[in-house]
């Protein structure tokens, strides 16, 4: 994912979107696509559609930026856009057709293991994180992506989503914990509670 | 994950916390990479267990990732015509409203001369009706007290009735020097049934009243306020010679 660090903040992009200037709106839309579009594909598990939504998403953030009135948490504020859409999405398409397929792990073998049984070993236990970040409640997914994929620290996560240091601290532990226990095979309800 | 109880676990624990989190400084790093080395049963099986968590989550992840980044360009791209496209509506969107706030305000201006001019032909037609209900009540007082100055000539001061109510019969009596006329012929449609008064043009009896050198008859006027012969009353006096 990109670093956010380079380049203009987003209070600042914000404010000039919220002018009319698309060039700045590019840039925000080039410096969260990978993270809304890593999420939308975490949720919807079907690639074309995904890339739908995340166009809408850019879209319908475009459209309200003006009620946007902290920039500095466009990217949470974007990331909950995405997500309602997601959302959406996934109650049409269950009322429509529960039975559409979705995408396959398709992924291939980690760098320097070209053996058949290393990458079919590979494939099983990448199926088997993917289908734990799946089962993972959306706002687990979110920081544990952002913590674990964009290295970014619980600090950063949080002013990036406007939400307390500590709130995102505790999400981080808990999410470890889930994964952990998902990939044990053990259940992970008990870890669901609402946060302290 | 070595779940042990909090009060077992070593105090380097805090540092493996800090490093989930991605808050541990270079000098941290370097003391809990000491620890490490040590071999601590507590420490180990946790940042072991935690960093294999983290490199398999990143090695799921990434082609995703990857993915993602090559796809990005003409996602990019695509997504500047939607949002140019978005511009064009919204601005077409801003002119059908600013369109219509025209139309909107021009109907509302119209709405207000339609109305300003209703009120206006109103208030002109009520000043006219006004003026028209004056000009009958000061011509009937007038024709009333001249009646009564006829009445007084033929037939003495005496002759001039003391009460209003006996007013019409006084002024119903035969002319001296005309007798097939009377001093006033009233329209009877104007007779309050009730009270056998002369009305005025708003509805109102007339006023008779003496005075010590005569007598005066007035409308009450527009207003309906008794205000003795003043104000909007429209009156007259005959003086009578003793």
């Amino acid at each position: 994912m990109q670093p956010q660090a380079q380049g203009p903040p987003d209070k600042e992009l914000v404010l000039l979107s919220q002018r009319g200037d698309r060039e700045a709106f590019g840039v925000l839309c080039e410096r969260y696509y990978n993270m809304v579009s890593i999420l939308a594909y975490q949720k919807i598990r079907n690639r074309a559609d995904a890339e739908d939504l995340v166009q809408e998403s850019f879209v319908r953030a475009y459209r309200a930026i003006e009620s946007l009135r902290e920039g500095e948490k466009f990217p949470g504020w974007l990331y909950r856009i995405t997500l309602k859409i997601c959302l959406d999405h996934i109650r049409k398409r269950d009322r429509r057709d529960p039975s559409v397929p979705l995408d396959e792990e398709v992924h291939g073998s980690p760098a320097g293991e070209p053996a058949a049984l290393v990458e079919l070993e590979a494939r099983e236990e990448n199926a088997k994180v993917t289908r734990a970040i799946e089962r993972l409640p959306d706002k687990y997914r979110l920081v544990v992506t952002l913590r674990f994929l964009d290295k970014k620290s619980y600090r950063e996560i949080a002013d990036q989503l406007g939400e307390p240091d500590g709130t995102i601290a505790n999400r981080i532990h808990r999410a470890v914990k889930m994964l952990q226990a998902a990939l044990d095979g053990a259940p992970t309800e008990a870890l669901e509670e609402a946060e302290p | 994950m070595t779940d042990l109880p909090r009060s077992a676990v070593c105090p380097f624990d805090a540092l493996l916390d800090k490093r989930i989190l991605g808050d541990l400084s270079a000098e941290d790093r370097a003391r809990l990479d000491e620890h490490l080395g040590s071999g601590c049963p507590s420490c180990s099986p946790r940042f072991k267990a935690e960093e294999n968590l983290e490199s398999v989550f990143v090695r799921a992840m990434e082609p995703m990732a990857r993915e993602a980044a090559e796809r990005r360009a003409p996602f990019l791209e695509k997504l500047r015509g939607s949002i140019e496209r978005e511009e064009e509506q919204r601005r077409d969107r801003r002119r059908r409203r600013l369109g219509m706030n025209t139309a909107l305000f021009l109907i509302l201006m119209l709405g207000v001369a339609l109305l300003s001019a209703e009120y206006f032909a109103y208030a002109a037609m009520r000043t006219r009706r006004v003026k028209a209900e004056r000009a009958a009540a000061d011509t009937e007082v007038h024709a009333i007290v001249s009646a009564l100055a006829k009445l007084a000539s033929e037939r003495g001061s005496g002759a001039v009735p003391a009460e209003r109510a006996d007013l019409l019969a006084a002024l119903a009596q035969k002319r001296r020097d005309a007798p097939e006329r009377t001093y006033y012929g009233v329209d009877s449609s104007r007779i309050d049934t009730q009270t056998g008064l002369l009305l005025d043009p708003w509805g109102h009896p007339y006023v008779y009243r003496h005075k010590p050198d005569g007598v005066m008859l007035y409308s009450i006027g527009p207003n309906g306020v008794d205000e003795g012969g003043m104000g909007d009353d429209i009156a007259l006096s005959l003086i009578l010679s003793k």
